[in-house]
């Protein structure tokens, strides 16, 4: 007990005798906690931003369709008892708005060439507390109100495509409710911009009372209810829970309507393991290096204490007492400077227009929001101090070859 | 010359921190081009599977047709051309198309399509035999819909679907085809409105006989796009033909790399901060070890300035074989990952692969990204060596020898 007691004592000296070198294995880890951490953060807000946008712009939380909606979309499968769906939709924890619209696969045509795109009729009153394409505007009004010929409200890759300015002229081809296909005038009210351009080529919403009336269906028809709500994780729980309660309809959440942001979700995970796995191999190497170095430059120091009398399994224990410290040290450094540093980006934002040339040219976001990622700090101080610890086994072993009289005497 | 050969000898005297210094800047460079390989080397991929297997590399248009993608700006069919692009360096296939849109129809349902009339023997993007899930690969006379669209329209093999389109100068392109075979496309989107028939049975429907609207070109993996795109255009020397890259006919690919790369180069930024803590830190070590032989060196008489010199030859010696290693052993492994890309796996990215996408890591194998990175760790190297060189300044003899 009292070797232990002396090994450490004297293990808590050298890490003070030499300060420079203690400091160096310390910034050493804390950097390796750091970068891990921010990049976590880093990238789970870049998923979040995304995902948030989509299910802003136009996902919402959690979808409504009548049954056979997923296989058929046809034009009569709307969805029955809209009333009635409404109020336990309202009346689940969590909800906070909805709106029912009219969704149909048509195609717009200028002179310039037809577009296959999705028409969306929407009642601005109650889409606008659920989505927000209504900010997204760059040009125009979001569909106005008129007596005359009705207002579409297009994305500017399409009217792009098409050639379109504000108020050009916009025939709307789409089926009738009894089935045959027709085609209607709309001029150009507004033009929006989000950061898909996918999205934005193949959308036109027109007002929904518009629109129903065109297609010969009453004006409280629906054929999706998107439902907002108060947090996007319980978006699942939320579904299942209403669709329990209307044999009807189908209620999904966003993963569900739209598993690609689910895909990204995984993609992004996977990737960010193998980076996050080259910068830790980095460190490692980084910390057995400057360990290795260490070692040399204490031949001195060892040779001296080894020839007083301290015997190779002590030497070997003290060298790892003394690197089991520094990771006391060097972590909660490190997850101090990755917290914070997560919490000042995350409210400033990162600003990528720097590095991804013509980001906000496109309408693309350039500012990333990090995210505090707090449940992964443990699990990467632990890996970073335990592979310090490893990486101090080989300079330690190192340590135990030395010749005591010719480690004192070398140059 | 006398104070590089001494460096140099200094480093062979003692082995183990030359090598322990060497390891550091070569783990430094392994660590960052293995990371920006797999980086680049994923849009790579991504790029070839989306652009190699639709629109090609590089199309030669007639110039009406760039501006204003009707078929009435088409060109028209012709041998020479065709051998003049053929011949064109860096050029690996060649496909004429004739590309318009229509409605398909059937019973009550209708939807406007995407019509592509492919010369099936030329063909090189659209590989049909890969893509195909029924029925068979030749259209011949009849039509290919894409999975989706069949299943709109509720029709298979053996159907007949109705096109109603505008032909060449506003002529009705009306026709009735029945469906040879049915394809499934990577692309959700093409996957829902896309039609393919044969160059002759198109050019008879559209009333385009002899027209094309591109020709679509599939570039030497190696070769460099602007350096094919520019020996086309001069070997074809007609101002009346647009010969336009992938960059320009999908500037939506371009925005969504663009996008990710922002990320891909925070994180590469992060790994340049980690790496240099580190290689720091080995410097530092390296300059307390030497403190001893320095300062004897000095008592004996050798100049700072000199020893400072000697010191720096060494970073320097040290540097480029660090990041000559890191590039010569990232190789194999580049070449390896390339060949066998890092499938990811995981539930929701085996439903992935069953719509057809491709996820999986691929490694860049081009040598740019392991010289420019290499030439960037030796500056990088040979800056924070700086430190160990000023520390000579530093020295007191007397007091460096006796510690």
């Amino acid at each position: 007990m009292d070797t232990l007691r002396i090994i450490i004592t004297i293990a808590w000296r050298n890490l003070w005798r030499s300060k420079v070198r203690s400091s160096v294995v310390i910034i050493a880890m804390a950097m390796g906690i750091w970068a891990s951490i921010f990049l976590t953060g880093f990238s789970i807000g870049m998923n979040d931003q995304r995902t948030d946008s989509a299910l802003s712009t136009y996902l919402g939380f959690a979808q409504v369709h009548a049954e056979g909606w997923k296989e058929d979309a046809a034009v009569d499968l709307t969805i029955p008892n809209v009333t009635a769906v409404e109020t336990k939709l309202e009346e689940q924890e969590g909800y906070v708005a909805h709106s029912s619209r009219i969704v149909q696969n048509g195609s717009v045509s200028s002179s310039y060439g037809m577009m296959g795109v999705q028409i969306e009729g929407v009642d601005p009153a109650t889409d606008t507390l659920v989505c927000d394409l209504n900010t997204r505007i760059i040009e125009g009004e979001y569909l106005p109100e008129t007596r005359r010929v009705p207002m579409a409200y297009v994305g500017e890759s399409l009217a792009k495509e098409l050639k379109l300015e504000l108020g050009s002229r916009l025939p709307i081809g789409f089926q009738h409710m009894e089935g045959y296909p027709t085609e209607a005038l709309f001029r150009v009210g507004g033009i929006f911009k989000t950061v898909s351009t996918a999205f934005d080529k193949s959308t036109v919403q027109i007002r929904k009372e518009d629109f129903a009336a065109l297609m010969g269906g009453g004006p409280s028809m629906a054929h999706e209810i998107i439902v907002k709500l108060d947090d996007k994780e319980k978006a699942r729980e939320y579904a299942s829970a209403v669709d329990a309660m209307l044999p009807d309809v189908i209620v999904e959440s966003w993963q569900e309507v739209s598993p690609d942001l689910g895909y990204a979700d995984d993609m992004m995970a996977f990737s960010l393991y193998i980076f996050i796995g080259i910068i830790i191999f980095a460190i490692t190497f980084g910390i057995l290096n400057t360990m290795l170095m260490a070692i040399l430059e204490r031949r001195r120091e060892l040779g001296m204490l080894m020839a007083v009398g301290m015997n190779k399994r002590r030497t070997f224990f003290m060298i790892m007492v003394e690197t089991l410290f520094l990771g006391c040290v060097g972590a909660p450094i490190g997850i101090l400077i990755g917290h914070v540093s997560l919490l000042i980006s995350g409210k400033t934002g990162f600003d990528l227009s720097a590095v991804g040339e013509g980001l906000s040219a496109y309408g693309m976001d350039s500012f990333i929001y990090p995210v505090p990622v707090p449940g992964y700090y443990l699990g990467i101080s632990v890996i970073v101090v335990t592979l310090t610890l490893l990486a101090s086994l080989v300079p330690a072993f190192r340590a135990l070859k030395l010749n005591p009289v010719e480690a004192i005497r070398t140059v | 010359m006398l104070l590089v050969r001494l460096s140099w000898r200094n480093l062979w005297r003692n082995r183990r921190r030359t090598i322990i210094t060497i390891a550091a800047v070569f783990f430094a460079g392994y660590a960052v081009i293995s990371m920006r390989s797999l980086q680049l080397g994923t849009y790579d991929n991504m790029i070839r599977n989306i652009v190699g297997s639709t629109e090609g590399f590089i199309q030669v248009q007639d110039t009406a047709y760039w501006n204003e993608q009707i078929i009435d700006n088409g060109l028209s069919q012709d041998e020479s051309l065709y051998q003049q692009i053929a011949n064109s360096q860096g050029v690996m296939s060649v496909s004429p198309r004739l590309s318009s849109f229509s409605l398909a129809s059937s019973g009550n349902r209708t939807r406007v399509i995407r019509v592509l009339c492919i010369d099936p023997e030329k063909e090189a993007q659209l590989d049909i035999p890969k893509l195909l899930q029924n029925g068979s690969a030749n259209p011949g006379d009849g039509v290919i819909l894409s999975s989706d669209l069949a299943k709109y329209l509720k029709m298979g093999i053996g159907d007949s679907v109705v096109l109603i389109g505008q032909g060449y100068h506003g002529m009705s392109a009306n026709a009735l085809l029945p469906i040879e075979g049915i394809i499934k496309l990577p692309n959700p989107e093409l996957n829902s409105r896309l039609a393919v028939m044969s160059l002759n049975t198109g050019q008879y429907v559209f009333a385009a006989d002899g027209l094309l609207t591109a020709y679509a070109i599939n570039t030497d993996p190696n070769a460099d796009l602007f350096e094919v795109q520019a020996n086309i255009k001069a070997s074809i020397s007609n101002e009346q033909y647009a010969v336009v890259n992938w960059q320009e006919m999908m500037p939506e690919l371009v925005q969504t790399i663009e996008a990710d790369s922002g990320g891909g180069k925070i994180m590469a930024g992060v790994l340049y901060i980690v790496i240099s803590f580190s290689l720091f830190g080995t410097f530092i070590m390296l300059a307390a070890e030497r403190k001893r032989e320095y300062g004897m060196l000095i008592g004996l008489g050798m100049r700072r300035g000199q020893l400072m010199l000697m010191a720096f030859f060494e970073a320097s010696f040290m540097a480029l074989m660090g990041s000559g290693l890191a590039i010569l052993i990232t190789r194999p492994q580049s070449l390896y990952f390339y060949h066998n890309p890092i499938q990811l796996t995981g539930q929701a990215l085996d439903a992935m692969k069953e719509m057809g996408m491709e996820a999986s890591m691929q490694a860049s194998i081009d040598w740019s990204i392991a010289l420019t990175h290499g030439a960037v760790l030796v500056v990088l190297t040979l800056l924070i060596s700086l430190y160990s060189v000023f520390a000579i300044k530093r020295i007191e003899p007397v007091n460096a020898m006796r510690s």
